[in-house]
């Protein structure tokens, strides 16, 4: 049995005869933004998905949340009602009061690619990709964001969210977080610290540079490019945005937000509302 | 769970069980509730626990477990990692010697935590229809994922038959720990009226009942030197923000 077995293990993968067929074999098993595109299909359907330009996907932990469940991979983890989580107790662990439902499911998560890594020499992922729903509530988003960051061990990921591009295909967008306690910035760094906190249709727009002394409110996201391009102008070394959605703002109110601006500030920057300090 | 020195007396009786002595009769009298797998199960704990170096015998035919096992990651594993590993587990798996070296390199990864884990055998279940049912997991989900391809239907048939031939007849038994690693399930087969343990995870995919540890449970194991993880550190760049933010200050 063991040589049958092995007869068509070695037909899968390198029969010296056939290599047209083992490079096609090869390939297929390259293909992640397959494995993506299949489950995305499934799980909320690609048309769902916000719309941004993004960067080409690359192999990671792959995340959907729909209106009632949020999966890891292919797995249902938590149950969602319309995009919220019922209940929200903070894990004690997590630094910026994630819901201990989203934490505890990505440390599981973390713990069985560890035991991977150790049975079958590959590495613990060092990206997560979240495809959310674009009605999503944006700060269920970021709560998974932070649970994923918090909960892995050693360091924080790389993060992005899948989005649709008008070219076609899956995207990624990648984008940072504001650490969970906050940032004190070092007097004289020169930080520019540009913040737009996103309410149901107002764009407020802050910073923590002293000279910067106004705050600014816009209403269309037209608006909020041309105030964009006028920073951009008296800052033109900057590259990056933090945005901060209220709690009724959408994945997708954020990216059509975001996609205006994304040439001035490429640089995507998510906070939760947590404080930015000068000493 | 039994008292820490009927333990150890346990153990050390079982050890010498193994190894041909017949000193066992405190051990038979103190097990002899449960089935002959789980007595198995809890002296190759027992064997771990004493250090002995012949916990895995060199004739054991692992190959089974690790067709079962591979067909468990299939079916519930990380895809990403599948799409980066499977072609080559697949050909270490058809080399006995690897597969046998794997088998003792686990036991090993947690030899020193389940040497303090206070483990015993709690629960089985016959193997074979365990392994029809992680076969049908594990084709569904290759095909819904756009995994299954090329001769994958050969090499699915190939690794049933091999779990069936090497572990039938055999259990899979549960083993509850007061300590990390918290759980471990071990494979046993029978020959000749003997049971041995051929086979060892300290997880098993949720659709074979695994089920979710509790948060302090997974820190602890996050945190074990089995994984390697305690002692790993995040690398920080001059001139970066921060380590949540990795890149350059003035562009920030």
């Amino acid at each position: 049995m063991l040589s049958l077995l092995t007869a068509a293990i070695f037909s899968l993968l390198a029969p010296e005869a056939d290599a047209g067929v083992t490079q096609q074999q090869f390939e297929r098993l390259q293909g992640f933004s397959t494995v993506l595109l299949n489950h995305v299909s499934k799980a909320l359907g690609t048309d769902n998905l916000p719309n941004a330009v993004g960067l080409p996907v690359e192999p990671g932990v792959f995340v959907t949340v729909t209106a009632d469940r949020v999966q890891i991979f292919d797995q249902d983890v938590v149950e969602l009602s319309q995009g919220r989580l019922a209940d929200t107790t903070a894990a004690d662990e997590c630094r910026s009061a994630c819901p201990a439902a989203f934490f505890d499911a990505f440390q599981q998560s973390w713990l069985e690619a560890a035991i991977e890594s150790t049975v079958h020499a590959v590495e613990i992922p060092q990206r997560v990709l979240i495809a959310a729903h674009s009605e999503t509530p944006a700060q269920t988003m970021l709560a998974l964001a932070y649970a994923a960051a918090e909960s892995r061990p050693v360091s924080p990921p790389s993060m992005h969210l899948v989005v649709s591009s008008s070219r076609g295909g899956l995207r990624a967008q990648p984008f940072f977080l504001v650490p969970p306690q906050g940032l004190e910035l070092r007097q004289g760094s020169a930080a520019l610290g540009l913040t737009v906190k996103v309410s149901q249709g107002t764009y407020t727009v802050t910073a923590t540079d002293p000279q910067f002394v106004r705050e600014h409110r816009v209403r269309t996201p037209a608006e909020l490019r041309r105030l964009l391009a006028e920073i951009k102008r008296r800052y033109p070394g900057k590259e990056t945005v933090i945005i901060e959605p209220d709690q009724n703002t959408t994945v997708g109110d954020v990216m059509r937000g975001f996609v205006g601006i994304q040439s001035l500030f490429p640089r995507l920057v998510f906070s939760v509302g947590q404080p930015l300090r000068t000493p | 769970m039994l008292p820490v020195v009927l333990r150890s007396v346990a153990a050390l009786a079982l050890v010498g069980a193994a190894s041909g002595c017949q000193h066992g009769t405190v051990t038979a009298n103190l097990q002899n509730d449960l089935a002959p797998a789980q007595r198995a199960a809890n002296s190759f704990v027992h064997c771990i626990e004493m250090n002995t170096s012949h916990c895995v015998q060199s004739q054991d035919n692992v190959g089974g477990w690790d067709a079962f096992y591979i067909m468990g990651w299939l079916g519930g594993g990380s895809p990403t990692s599948i799409l980066a590993a499977l072609p080559n587990e697949l050909a270490l798996h058809g080399d006995p010697t690897f597969v046998q070296r794997r088998f003792v390199a686990e036991v090993e990864r947690y030899a020193a935590p389940i040497r303090g884990a206070e483990c015993d055998a709690t629960d089985l279940q016959p193997i074979d229809p365990l392994i029809d049912q992680v076969a049908v997991v594990a084709n569904e989900r290759m095909v819904r994922l756009g995994l299954w391809q090329g001769d994958m239907t050969h090499v699915m048939e190939g690794l049933v038959d091999e779990a069936h031939e090497s572990l039938g007849g055999g259990f899979l038994v549960r083993l509850d720990c007061a300590h990390n690693p918290h759980h471990v399930w071990v494979a046993t087969r029978e020959e000749d009226g003997h049971h041995s343990v051929v086979g060892l995870t300290t997880l098993l995919p949720h659709f074979l009942g695994g089920d979710r540890a509790s948060r302090d449970d997974i820190s602890d194991r996050l945190q074990s030197r089995s994984l390697g993880l305690a002692s790993a550190q995040a690398t920080l760049v001059s001139g970066d923000v921060d380590p949540w933010l990795p890149f350059p200050i003035e562009e920030f």
